[in-house]
């Protein structure tokens, strides 16, 4: 009896193992006190908090929760399984509908991921969910503009939960890059420069001068790496409430 | 006569204490049993999920990459072969769960096959349908995933709990036997190789 305990023990503790993804180890905090949680230091300040507001605006005349987290690495996790396990964690959306949303962005894998609540999956079926991250995310992120992406994907959500997306994507479609990684943004601006010297110069107007300052803002646009640290709360928030995932919706590369 | 009378409410009262446990004991077993059952039910759905998916897979592959008989009939078969699986009394029936892993085993890798011979085909990566498809057997696969681990873990705690000591005598008496866990496939990470 003893001995087929211990067998029994030691066989349990080997799949257990064998479950647990090997030297594999990103530590994510429990229940945040904000929505928005930008632990990879993407966005600034004042880009949180937009994304804060308008998130708590759904929230509040929906009841759906969404939660955006960001994080510097994947740290040789996979990115399906750390999201639905930070999904178990945090559990947005209600309990008794399970209509939460969460949002995992891991900066130097280039890697996000919407995970989709039991309760959403009708209105926010894998391909629609897909479509916004290949479509609507994936263009932004290409050219280091997170908060644009996660603005876009946050806007897609609202407007498919709305029954709105089809409007919203064909507004807001941003031609897919077919250059490598970002270098294409910066091709982009040379040509830019070069047609505004070639285009203005020749008239004797002021022509580096916009050029340089249209370069300036669009890589101010790109993102704020400063001490901001994580978490950004707006006052009201009660927490998330237990809502139910099950795997659905989409992940991948930009 | 005093002595006898203490003797016996005391014999009493163990018993009582006994059995109260037995039954707590049991009633626990009970509900770890039926939350293995509950995440089973998840794993056959999402595995049915799958297969459901796969003529409309299969029809819009075909109509584009037509070559690829070979590929259509091995998901065919091992569709057909997983459809053919008597699910009743798979839970309880190790040698038949290890045939219901294997079988839908080989419907994954007879689907990772086929998706990796769509790269042939730029026509498809265009097609609208197919790329809706595709993110709905990604979506499939990554369910089939968190349901996998998530009986795991409950059948687990429901093994632990009738193994340990003095759970255990009980969990024999009442014939609660040891539930099945999914392994990871041998291989099932490594993407199938395909010659061009």
């Amino acid at each position: 009896m003893n001995r087929r305990y211990s067998a029994g023990l030691v066989a349990g503790s080997l799949i257990w193992l064998a479950a647990a993804p090997l030297g594999a180890a990103l530590t994510f905090p429990g229940k945040p006190a904000a929505r928005v949680n930008d632990y990879g230091h993407l966005l600034s300040h004042q880009e949180a908090s937009h994304l804060e507001q308008k998130i708590a605006a759904w929230e509040a005349a929906t009841s759906n929760q969404l939660v955006i987290a960001t994080f510097e690495s994947l740290e040789g996790e996979a990115l399906d399984d750390i999201s639905i396990r930070i999904a178990e964690a945090w559990q947005p959306g209600q309990a008794d509908r399970n209509n939460g949303v969460l949002i995992t962005v891991f900066l130097r894998d280039r890697k996000m991921r919407l995970e989709v609540g039991y309760g959403l999956e009708g209105a926010l079926p894998d391909a629609l969910v897909n479509d916004i991250r290949l479509n609507l995310v994936n263009p932004h992120f290409q050219r280091g503009q997170y908060f644009q992406g996660l603005n876009l994907a946050v806007d897609g959500i609202m407007a498919a939960v709305g029954g709105e997306y089809e409007a919203l994507r064909t507004s807001k479609r941003v031609p897919r890059q077919r250059r490598g990684r970002g270098g294409g943004g910066g091709l982009f601006f040379l040509m830019l420069m070069i047609f505004f010297l070639f285009s203005r110069g020749g008239r004797g107007r002021g022509g580096l001068f916009p050029a340089l300052f249209l370069m300036s803002m669009a890589g101010g646009m790109g993102r704020h790496r400063g001490g901001f640290g994580g978490g950004f709360s707006s006052g009201g928030f009660g927490g998330f409430g237990g809502g139910g995932f099950g795997g659905g919706g989409s992940g991948g590369g930009w | 006569m005093k002595k006898g009378w203490m003797i016996l409410i005391g014999v009493v009262l163990v018993l009582f204490l006994i059995g109260r446990m037995f039954v707590g004991t049991r009633n626990s077993f009970v509900v770890k049993d039926e939350a293995v059952k509950t995440a089973w039910s998840q794993v056959e759905n999402v595995y049915q999920r799958r297969a459901d998916l796969i003529p409309n897979l299969v029809q819009t592959v075909k109509g584009v990459a037509s070559f690829e008989q070979e590929t259509f009939t091995a998901v065919a078969e091992a569709r057909s072969k997983v459809n053919n699986i008597n699910m009743a009394g798979v839970l309880d029936n190790p040698q038949k769960f290890q045939q219901f892993q294997a079988s839908q085993g080989e419907l994954s890798s007879a689907l990772s096959r086929l998706m990796v011979v769509v790269e042939r085909y730029p026509e498809l990566k265009a097609n609208q349908n197919f790329l809706n498809l595709q993110a709905q057997l990604e979506g499939t696969e990554n369910r089939i995933a968190v349901e996998r681990r998530r009986f795991n873990e409950t059948s687990q705690a429901y093994n632990t709990a009738i193994r340990l000591f003095p759970g255990s005598i009980i969990a024999g008496m009442s014939g609660f036997a040891q539930r099945a866990y999914f392994e990871a496939a041998a291989g099932a990470e490594q993407a199938p190789e395909v010659s061009f």
